[in-house]
Formats: structure tokens, sequence, C-alpha cells
């Protein structure tokens, strides 16, 4: 494209210096504008040229910062699996406990209606043994 | 001066500066110059075209 810019400011200049070496006049008017036109679409080319080689070092940025913060959301990816994966390590944990605690308590119970139990049978027997005597 | 004289001035300028460019190799760096020529040949192209001084028919 650039070299196709290059190749129709040159026409421009030929035409342009031929038409001055033989004398501008009002015929030459639409002329002119033409070739105003198409230097004004050289610049276009030329600078969207300047503009992609903009654009593009802004990409690279962009990117670059893209780059950065994907670093970023696998970090804090990994850290909140780490906090989700300690999290149910306390929660088996503390289940673990209740289970425990738990079964201390139905061991209590146990041996308490077991203690109960043999008080009422002691007294049955205390009693009978008065009933005897 | 007349719009003609001033047109073929703002032309023979413009060249001038083109040549010049061309001749050192056109880049990014003229897009504003080119632009700036194109608004002035486009002036150029009014000023001859200014009716003002139209040059008057020449009665048989």
């Amino acid at each position: 494209m650039i070299a196709f810019a290059r190749q129709l400011a040159e026409s421009v200049r030929l035409e342009l210096g031929q038409a001055c070496d033989f004398g501008l006049d009002a015929r030459h008017a639409p002329s002119l504008a033409r070739w105003a036109q198409q230097l004004a679409a050289v610049a276009a080319v030329l600078s969207c040229g300047r503009l992609v080689i903009a654009d593009r070092a802004r990409l690279v940025r962009a990117l670059r910062r893209l780059v950065v913060r994907k670093h970023e959301a696998v970090e804090s990816a990994c850290l909140a699996h780490e906090l989700a994966r300690a999290r149910e390590l306390e929660r088996d944990d503390l289940r673990a406990r209740l289970i425990v605690v738990r079964a201390d308590r139905d061991e209590c119970v146990a041996e308490r209606d077991a203690a109960i139990g043999d008080a009422r049978r002691w007294r049955e027997h205390v009693a009978a043994c008065e009933v005897a005597a | 001066m007349s719009p003609q004289n001033v047109a073929r001035s703002v032309a023979e300028s413009v060249r001038a500066e083109l040549d010049e460019a061309l001749a050192f190799g056109l880049d990014a760096s003229h897009a504003d110059k080119l632009r700036l020529w194109a608004r002035r040949l486009a002036f150029a192209a009014t000023a001859l075209d200014d009716p003002r001084f139209t040059l008057p028919e020449v009665s048989p």
C-alpha cells in the first residue's frame, strides 16, 4: 500500500509539473481538485501505516497487561483452590472430632444407664434381703 | 494579484515541495505535509475556477 501511495504521489508530481510548465488556467481546476484528493489519499495511506505501527505498539502493551492479569488470575485461582482445600480439610477434621465426641457421649450415657440399672438391682436386692430377714 | 496568479504560485510551490519529498523518499512522516499540500491544491483549484477572472468571449 505504501508503494502504491508513492506511485500515486509520483504521478501527481508528474501531471502537476506538466500543467505548471504549460501554464495553469481555469481548465486545470478539475485536475487540481483531483490531484488534491489523490495527495490526501496518499497522506491517509501513509498515516495508516504510522497508525498501524502505533496500534501494534499499543496492542503489544495491551497483550502484556493481559498476560500479567492472566498470571495474577492463575495465582488467585490457585490461592482460592488452596483455601477451599484447607477449609475442606478443616471441616473433615471437625466432623471427625464430632464423631469422637458423640461416641464418648454415647459411651457415657451407656455407662450412666448401666450404673442406674446396677443401683436399681442393688436396691431390689437390699429390699429382698430385708424382707427375708 | 489575481486569483489565477495566486493559484499558479501555490501550485508551483506544492510542486517544488512534492519534488523534494519524493526525491528524499516519501514516508509516514510526510503525511501531515501531504494533507497540507492537498488543501493548498484544492484552494488553487478553487482560485483557478474563480469566475471574476474568466476571460471575456471575443466577438467575431
